[in-house]
């Protein structure tokens, strides 16, 4: 069984800068989006478990990005990823969510037909996009549950068969907005992890070198059955980008009156 | 041809609250017809008659599924109306729901909008990006699902005149395919608003050492909501529901004051977007300063002590 961890190739929020068309420039400092750390430890730790109980399961790093998204790949493999695939493709460029998961499940699919793929994961929600919607969208196109947003997640394997499709379910444990829930899912099936389900592991030195010079697999389009030429363009166009400005009235006080400057400051402003 | 028909995904609340308002209004800026999606409660004579003044023409009354995540099941409801487009309040069910609708409707699917310019150039939408370091806006054209931050709009009708809609009992829409929902439990209302909606939040920081007394009480004064920093509910100094942030809840109030809160970027990310800022922090060279309107340097638990004596003072004087 395969186990398709989705990586993001990204700057940090504050270092984030766009290009003419509004969109964010994926260069070589950019890094693994911090939040996916968590997904790809899950894949791994997963993946390991179910080796060392003597099933035959892997963990795959997806990434789809720019050439300099091999820097995240390598990263994946520092921390434990036992495989590699990078989605490259000029017409890839500028895709929103849609155009992301068609491409990402179309990958997941091409994989799967190599050999069977229970779970795919991914992380809470990306520094750039920031849209949490990517993880849904794969679902919704592979046919398969999902569970979003687990801050605990784990997975009962109960067999894996001789093709190597995993026979188990997935439960994750999740809370947000007042409401906590338990969810569970049968394989095949797509979760999204939080940075509350586990702690990443630091790689080590020896982790490191060896993920430099590991083999991985580089994807276009056509590799994964669609056509560039006619790849969707985003359903919708930046028609502004622009950074949000400071405040132009910074204020700063250690008056000893401050509190009553204060309330002044917000009466004026008609928040009080 | 037919009206384009735009369909509001509301909570059923025993009264229409501002966040729904506000979801209506932005519903009312959009070309076509207004039909709400009321799930999950009885929707009563008042809230019909004011659902009228937003020009809501049809309401539709449904049940969710209960073993169904919601984004899931209210996308199947939202599906059978056929429409070009949603508007939802943000939350993390809204983002399942949008991702699935504008899968299905082939549309545009924006979370997290903050504004809407409707004109002659189309239909745009207004967004924050990078924790609100960036502003976008970005143009639709044919529909799209649509989740807006609370706090984004006005709450008041366009107009006041408008026939109360159409009540119409839709079925418990059918999901398979699923994950299925094993447990739900609801966390006891604190009696403050919402987090996410809340027109004041209080915050407190590592720099309260842990005493949220004077946090509260603040909150409490202005009718706000309290929040905490990352680094408080990893101490278990404040419950993780009321953490703000990339990884907890996103907050843009009207007033937000942060007490003690050094304003990490992790921190930033989830209250940038706040219309006015307030940072109490005995450091001046604490990160938050360069964000906020107002800075106090100071310590935190006795100024915000000071700032309740202050309003309390001034209501007393103007009683």
């Amino acid at each position: 069984m395969r186990i398709v961890v989705c990586i993001k190739h990204g700057p940090e929020s504050q270092d984030a800068t766009f290009d003419g068309q509004g969109h964010v420039i994926r260069d070589a400092d950019a890094g693994i989006n911090e939040l996916d750390a968590y997904a790809l430890e899950a894949g791994v730790a997963i993946a390991q478990r179910l080796r060392g109980e003597g099933y035959p399961c892997e963990a795959i790093a997806l990434t789809m990005g720019p050439s300099g998204a091999v820097a995240t790949l390598r990263s994946a493999f520092a921390a434990g990823a036992d495989e590699g695939i990078h989605l490259r493709d000029d017409a890839l460029a500028g895709a929103d969510v849609h155009g992301t998961a068609l491409a990402l499940a179309a990958a997941i699919g091409t994989l799967n037909d190599e050999y069977p793929v229970g779970l795919v994961l991914a992380g809470l929600v990306t520094a750039d996009g920031g849209t949490a919607m990517v993880p849904t969208l794969l679902a919704a196109h592979l046919g398969w549950p999902s569970i979003t947003r687990a801050d605990q997640f784990e997975l009962n394997l109960e067999d894996i068969d001789e093709q190597g499709n995993g026979v188990g379910t997935i439960h994750g444990a999740r809370f947000f907005a007042g409401v906590s829930e338990t969810l569970s899912a049968p394989l095949p099936a797509v979760a999204s992890i939080t940075d509350q389900a586990n702690a990443p592991r630091f790689p080590r030195g020896d982790a490191i070198k060896a993920a430099r010079a590991k083999e991985y697999r580089t994807w276009s389009l056509a590799d994964v059955g669609l056509a560039a030429d006619a790849f969707p363009g985003a359903r919708q166009q930046v028609t502004l980008v622009e950074p949000t400005p400071p405040p132009t009235d910074r204020y700063l006080t250690s008056d000893a009156d401050a509190a009553a400057q204060l309330v002044d400051f917000l009466t004026s402003r008609g928040v009080l | 041809m037919a009206l384009d028909r735009i369909v509001v995904v509301l909570p059923a609340t025993a009264t229409l609250i501002d966040s729904s308002r506000e979801l209506l209004v932005a519903a009312s800026r959009l070309p076509g017809e207004v039909s709400v999606l009321w799930f999950n409660g009885e929707l009563n004579e008042e809230v019909r008659q004011e659902l009228g003044k937003y020009q809501v023409r049809q309401v539709h009354v449904v049940e969710l599924p209960f073993a169904v995540p919601r984004g899931v099941a209210a996308c199947q409801a939202v599906l059978t109306l056929e429409p070009t487009w949603v508007v939802l309040r943000a939350h993390p069910d809204a983002t399942e729901n949008c991702a699935l609708l504008g899968h299905a409707l082939q549309v545009a699917a924006i979370v997290d909008c903050n504004g809407l310019t409707v004109d002659a150039n189309g239909v745009r939408v207004h967004k924050a990006a990078f924790g609100s370091r960036w502003r976008m806006e970005l143009r639709i054209e044919n529909g799209g699902a649509l989740a807006f931050r609370p706090n984004s709009f006005p709450t008041e009708p366009l107009t006041t005149a408008g026939e109360p809609p159409q009540v119409h009992l839709m079925p418990t829409p059918s999901v398979t395919g699923a994950a299925r929902i094993e447990s739900r439990t609801q966390v006891p209302p604190s009696g403050r608003p919402d987090l996410d909606a809340a027109r004041v939040v209080v915050v407190g920081g590592r720099g309260t050492d842990g005493d949220f007394g004077a946090i509260t009480e603040l909150a409490d004064e202005l009718g706000g909501a309290v929040g905490a920093t990352r680094d408080v509910t990893d101490l278990n100094w404040a419950p993780h529901e009321t953490l703000i942030g990339q990884t907890g809840v996103t907050v843009c109030p009207q007033l937000y004051i942060g007490a003690g809160v050094s304003g990490a970027v992790h921190h930033l990310v989830g209250m940038r977007g706040a219309h006015t800022i307030v940072a109490i922090n005995l450091d001046p060279d604490a990160p938050i300063f360069e964000v906020a309107h107002f800075g106090i340097v100071a310590d935190a638990q006795a100024t915000l002590s000071d700032i309740v004596a202050e309003i309390r003072k001034r209501k007393t004087a103007s009683a």
